[in-house]
């Protein structure tokens, strides 16, 4: 069986390979973060809870088993963890209230990577501001898994098999939950398009 | 290839998981019906704003937190060799072993117990005393004497005491 680049990190990483284990960090933090932050909205908690998330890969290390593909288990992971998140704010709600994005400057928040303000127009800019806004609120009413499996789509490319393992359901489910996503997606954002 | 086969792909083509052939064939009737034209002109406008949107970049020091945290993980470690969870989680086959143990060292007391009153019984059996009553056709009586009620009428013990007393 031929592994995959991250599995046979992954399996120096069980061998407590710190070097490996920062390689995969800096390679999946992104796409972690980016998944995380369209479930609980919150920038400043999103990047706690995705190092908490390779954090947990660190401690289950010994777990890990090379028949899985790791971006499958490493998706899972936080997939899992985001729930937890998103049912303890369900329990305690003040903790839930979004907070703004913090200027970050020093290199210890996470920032939005924007668009070169040169290439397009302020009224374009504008447009396509507001066309975001529409599409994180369309995305923030989706349902979960719909959410999710889109989410490993954009970010990771991840193929219809690999999304339902991390789903945790059949791939003609999975398959079904991605076509209700985009049309529930397309029906939102129509008005914006056409405009 | 129909309008609802179609659309049925959407999915797939704009995820590039159909083979060129399918992708071909998909395309030509896009170009030639204008109902799945609009369609797919929406499916896939949606999916390019969604996917276009940006991104939440991490810190620059968003590995090196990573690796603090496991340096903390790995220290505070030995500390966590008792804690409750792990006490929990060898809380059943602790009790399990416990349980057997307990229950093998009692079936163990059980037959030592039947051998310590096999060799008391030949103790017994061979004092002069109970000789003389005559009473070794009955071990369970002479093993369970005290355990007899209620008392025999005719005490031997008492009649050999009687006994040596007149004589």
């Amino acid at each position: 069986m031929a592994f995959d680049p991250d599995t046979e990190l992954m399996l120096k990483v069980r061998r407590d390979d710190r070097a490996a284990f920062e390689t995969l960090v800096v390679k999946y933090q992104r796409p972690v973060l980016n998944m995380i932050y369209r479930s609980i909205s919150d920038p400043t908690e999103a990047e706690d809870l995705s190092q908490n998330v390779f954090v947990q890969v660190w401690k289950s290390r010994g777990r890990y088993k090379p028949s899985a593909k790791f971006s499958t288990w490493l998706f899972t992971i936080a997939r899992n963890m985001c729930l937890n998140e998103v049912r303890r704010r369900a329990r305690h709600p003040a903790d839930s209230l979004d907070k703004p994005l913090t200027d970050a400057t020093d290199g210890n928040e996470s920032v939005w990577q924007v668009p070169d303000p040169g290439a397009k127009s302020p009224v374009e800019n504008a447009l396509s501001a507001e066309l975001h806004r529409r599409v994180d609120a369309a995305l923030a009413a989706l349902p979960e898994d719909q959410r999710t499996a889109l989410l490993l789509l954009r970010h990771h490319h991840m193929p219809y098999e690999e999304i339902a393992k991390v789903l945790r359901c059949s791939l003609s489910a999975t398959k079904s939950i991605i076509h209700r996503a985009r049309a529930t997606l397309r029906d939102q954002l129509k008005p914006y398009l056409q405009s | 290839m129909n309008c609802t086969q179609f659309q049925a792909e959407f999915d797939r083509l704009l995820d590039g998981q159909l083979d060129a052939r399918t992708s071909e064939s998909l395309r030509a009737h896009l170009a030639n019906c204008p109902d799945c034209a609009a369609a797919w002109g929406g499916y896939e406008g949606a999916w390019a704003a969604f996917a276009s949107a940006p991104e939440l970049e991490p810190s620059s020091n968003f590995a090196a937190r990573v690796m603090s945290g496991i340096e903390r993980v790995e220290r505070e470690l030995p500390a966590r060799v008792w804690s409750f969870p792990r006490l929990a989680r060898w809380f059943a086959p602790v009790t399990a072993a416990l349980a057997l143990f307990a229950a093998a060292t009692g079936i163990w007391t059980h037959y030592e117990s039947d051998a310590d009153q096999t060799a008391s019984q030949e103790l017994v059996v061979n004092l002069p005393v109970v000789q003389h009553l005559d009473l070794l056709n009955d071990l369970d009586i002479i093993a369970n004497l005290d355990r007899l009620a209620p008392p025999p009428e005719h005490d031997p013990i008492e009649e050999m005491m009687s006994a040596l007393w007149n004589s």
